[in-house]
C-alpha cells in the first residue's frame, strides 16, 4: 500500500481536546436542565432568606396583639389578614419559616448522623447486633410515624420541662425557663427519635453492597487501609444517596413538625408555626378562609418545592436511576 | 401454608411486647405523676395539697409497684380487653368502651380509601405506563405528586372549602359519622385516599414498565395482538404484585393520616380518639391506642403477605 498519498493528519483530532465531563459536572448539568428542580431550590433558597431575615421583612412584630384589627379579611395593611387576637398573618408566617427551617434542619443533621453511626455500626458489626438493629428499624418504619412522634413528644414534656426547671435553678439561664423554646426542644427530640430509621437504613445496605464491589476488592489488594477505602471510595458513593435523602428528610421533618403543631402538641403558643396556624384557623374556615389558606398553601408550596427538588437531584445522582 | 401463618403470629409478639413495653415505660415515667393530677382535679382544690388522697390514688393506680410488675399487669389485663380507664376524660370512661365505639368507623374509612386509592391510583399507573414519557405520563405522575406531597392537614380544609363552601358539591359535613356508604364519606375518604395516591401510581408505572420490557412482551406483539390486548393479557396481571406490597405499606400511612382526616372532619374515630388524648395528655388511652394501632397494621401486613402469595405462585410461603 502507497502511504504517501494520506494526507498528513492532524494529530490534536485523535483525542478530545474538550475536558472530559466529570461526575459532578454530569449532575450539575442535569440537575441545570431540570426546569423542576430548579424550581424547588429557587423556593427553597427564597425560604432559606426570608427565614433569616424574617424579623426584618416582617411587617409587624409576629406577637403583636391589635385589638383594633381582630379577624380583619385580607388588605393593604394586612396583607393576609389579622387572626382572632389581631395579630398579622403574614408576619406570622415570616416567623413560622424560621421555626419550620430550625427545626427541621436540627431533626436532619441529627438524623443523619445517628442513621450514619446505626446503619455504618451495624453493616460492619454484622451477626446479632445488626439483625437486631434491622428489626428496630423495620418496627419503626411500620408503625404510623407521625403517632410514634406525637407520642414521644407528650410523654417526654413533662419530664424534659421538669429538668430544665431543675437545671434553671442551678445555672439561672434565662432560656431554661422559656416554655416556647422548650417546646421546639421536645419536638425536635421526639420527630429526631424516630427520623433517624430511613439514613440508617440505607446506609446499612449501600455499605454491604458497596464493601462487596470489585473496585473495592481491587483497592483492598493494592494495599488500600480501611480508612482509605472509607474516605475514598464509600464515602463518594454513597454520598449522591445520601444528599437525596437528606433532602427528602429534610421535608419529612418539616412536615413532622407542622403535623405535630397541627395536632396542638408541637410548637406552643405563642411560638408561630404553620401547622399550629392552620389549627387555629380551622374552626372559622367558613368564615375566614383565609386563616387556614394562607398558612397551609405556603406549607403546601414548601413541601412540594423540597419533593420537586428531591427528585431532581436522585435524577442528577443517580445515573443508574435515570428515566425509571 | 398453615405452619407459615403460625409462624408469622408468632414473630409479631416479640414486636409487640417492644413496642408496648416502650409506650407503657416512656408514658408511665414520662409524663408525670398521674396520682399527683388526679389529687388536684379530684381532691379540694382549695385545700392544700391532700397527702392522704395522694397516696389512696397512688394505691389505686397501683403506682408503688415496681414498673415491670406494672406492666405485666397492664399487658395481662389488657390482652383481656381491660385498657383501664381514661381519667382525664369527662366521667372516666373504660379505654376498651372508646376503643371498641371508635376502631370500626376509622378501619371502615381506611378501607373506603384503599378501595378508592386502588381503583384510582392503578389504572392511572397503568395510563402513565402505556404512554411512557408522552405528556399523559407527565401530568398523570406530576399531579399525584402535587396531590400526596401536600400535607393531609392542609388538603381537607382546602378541599372542604372548595367543594362544600364554594361550589354545594356535597352536603356540609356534620358531626360525626354517617355511615360507609353516606355523601358524608365521599370527601374524607377522599382526602384520606390522596395521601397514598403517589405511592399506587409510582409502583404501577415502574412495574408495568419493567413488565412491558420483557421478551415475553415483545413475542406477543410480534404475534400480531393489538397493543391493548398486549397489556390486558399479557402485563396487567403480571405487574400487579408488587402494587399489593405497596397497597399494603399504604395502610399505615392512611391510619396514620386518621388523626388529621378526622379532626377536620369531626369524625368521632379511633384518630380523633388518639388526637384528643394526645392534647390532653391522657397517656393510659394514648398506650393503648398504641397497642391497638400496631396490632392492626400486623394484621394488615399479614394478610397482604398472605394474598402475595396466592396470586403469585413464585412466592413460596411454606419458608
Amino acid at each position: 500500500m502507497d502511504n504517501s498519498t494520506l494526507a498528513p493528519v492532524d494529530a490534536s483530532s485523535m483525542w478530545r481536546t474538550e475536558k472530559a465531563r466529570s461526575f459532578w459536572d454530569d449532575v450539575f448539568y442535569h440537575f441545570r436542565h431540570n426546569w423542576m428542580g430548579m424550581a424547588g431550590l429557587v423556593v427553597f433558597i427564597l425560604l432559606c432568606l426570608t427565614a433569616i431575615f424574617a424579623d426584618k421583612l416582617a411587617p409587624y412584630d409576629y406577637l403583636n396583639q391589635d385589638w383594633n384589627a381582630i379577624l380583619k379579611q385580607p388588605s393593604a395593611a394586612h396583607i393576609m389578614g389579622t387572626d382572632d387576637i389581631g395579630r398579622d398573618v403574614f408576619s406570622r408566617i415570616l416567623m413560622g419559616g424560621r421555626t419550620a427551617l430550625m427545626v427541621a434542619s436540627c431533626i436532619t443533621v441529627a438524623g443523619a448522623i445517628i442513621g450514619l453511626l446505626v446503619g455504618s455500626f451495624g453493616a460492619f458489626i454484622g451477626g446479632k447486633v445488626d439483625a437486631a438493629l434491622v428489626w428496630v428499624v423495620d418496627g419503626l418504619m411500620s408503625f404510623p410515624n407521625i403517632w410514634l412522634a406525637a407520642f414521644i413528644n407528650v410523654a417526654t414534656t413533662p419530664t424534659l420541662k421538669a429538668w430544665a426547671a431543675s437545671l434553671y435553678t442551678v445555672t439561672h439561664w434565662g432560656f431554661l425557663k422559656d416554655e416556647v423554646l422548650i417546646s421546639y426542644g421536645v419536638v425536635v427530640f421526639s420527630i429526631g427519635m424516630v427520623n433517624w430509621a430511613w439514613p440508617a437504613r440505607l446506609v446499612r445496605s449501600q455499605v454491604l453492597s458497596l464493601r462487596e464491589r470489585e473496585f473495592v476488592e481491587a483497592v483492598r489488594a493494592l494495599g488500600g487501609t480501611a480508612w482509605w477505602i472509607t474516605l475514598r471510595h464509600l464515602i463518594p458513593n454513597v454520598l449522591g444517596s445520601m444528599i437525596v435523602l437528606v433532602t427528602l428528610s429534610f421535608g419529612n421533618a418539616m412536615l413532622f413538625e407542622s403535623s405535630l403543631s397541627f395536632l396542638g402538641i408541637g410548637i406552643r403558643p405563642p411560638g408561630a408555626s404553620w401547622g399550629a396556624m392552620i389549627f387555629q384557623g380551622i374552626a372559622r374556615v367558613r368564615t375566614h378562609p383565609y386563616l387556614v389558606l394562607a398558612p397551609g398553601i405556603t406549607l403546601a408550596i414548601v413541601m412540594l418545592s423540597l419533593q420537586f427538588l428531591g427528585d431532581a437531584l436522585n435524577d442528577a445522582l443517580n445515573p443508574r436511576n435515570r428515566n425509571a | 401454608m398453615v405452619r407459615y401463618v403460625i409462624n408469622r403470629i408468632l414473630s409479631m409478639i416479640p414486636l409487640l411486647i417492644v413496642i408496648t413495653a416502650f409506650t407503657f415505660v416512656v408514658g408511665q415515667y414520662g409524663s408525670g405523676d398521674l396520682a399527683a393530677y388526679l389529687t388536684g382535679t379530684r381532691g379540694d382544690p382549695s385545700k392544700a395539697f391532700d397527702t392522704e388522697l395522694y397516696k389512696q390514688f397512688r394505691k389505686e393506680l397501683g403506682m408503688d409497684e415496681p414498673i415491670y410488675v406494672r406492666y405485666g399487669k397492664w399487658l395481662w389485663n389488657a390482652l383481656h380487653g381491660d385498657f383501664g380507664k381514661s381519667y382525664v376524660m369527662m366521667g372516666d370512661p373504660q379505654i376498651s368502651y372508646l376503643l371498641t365505639k371508635s376502631v370500626p368507623q376509622s378501619l371502615q374509612l381506611c378501607l373506603a380509601a384503599l378501595v378508592l386509592v386502588t381503583i384510582i391510583g392503578v389504572p392511572l399507573g397503568i395510563l402513565a405506563a402505556v404512554f411512557n414519557n408522552s405528556l399523559i405520563d407527565r401530568v398523570l405522575v406530576s399531579s399525584s405528586s402535587v396531590l400526596s406531597s401536600v400535607p393531609t392537614f392542609v388538603l381537607a380544609p382546602v378541599a372542604m372549602i372548595v367543594v362544600v363552601v364554594k361550589l354545594h358539591l356535597l352536603p356540609s359535613v356534620g358531626v360525626g359519622w354517617h355511615g360507609l356508604f353516606s355523601r358524608e364519606t365521599i370527601l374524607p375518604a377522599s382526602c384520606l385516599a390522596a395521601v397514598g395516591l403517589l405511592n399506587v401510581v409510582r409502583t404501577t408505572r415502574v412495574s408495568m414498565l419493567e413488565v412491558l420490557s420483557q421478551e415475553y412482551v415483545r413475542a406477543a406483539r410480534a404475534r400480531g395482538l393489538s397493543e391493548w390486548g398486549v397489556v390486558t393479557n399479557h402485563v396487567i396481571r403480571n405487574a400487579l404484585t408488587p402494587v399489593i406490597t405497596v397497597l399494603g405499606m399504604t395502610a399505615p400511612l392512611l391510619l396514620g393520616a386518621t388523626v388529621f382526616i378526622e379532626q377536620i372532619f369531626n369524625i368521632q374515630g379511633f384518630g380523633l380518639m388518639m388526637s384528643n388524648g394526645l392534647q390532653r395528655g391522657d397517656i393510659l388511652t394514648v398506650t393503648a391506642s398504641a397497642l391497638v394501632s400496631t396490632a392492626i397494621v400486623m394484621i394488615f401486613s399479614l394478610a397482604v403477605d398472605l394474598v402475595y402469595g396466592l396470586i403469585d405462585p413464585r412466592v413460596r410461603l411454606s419458608k
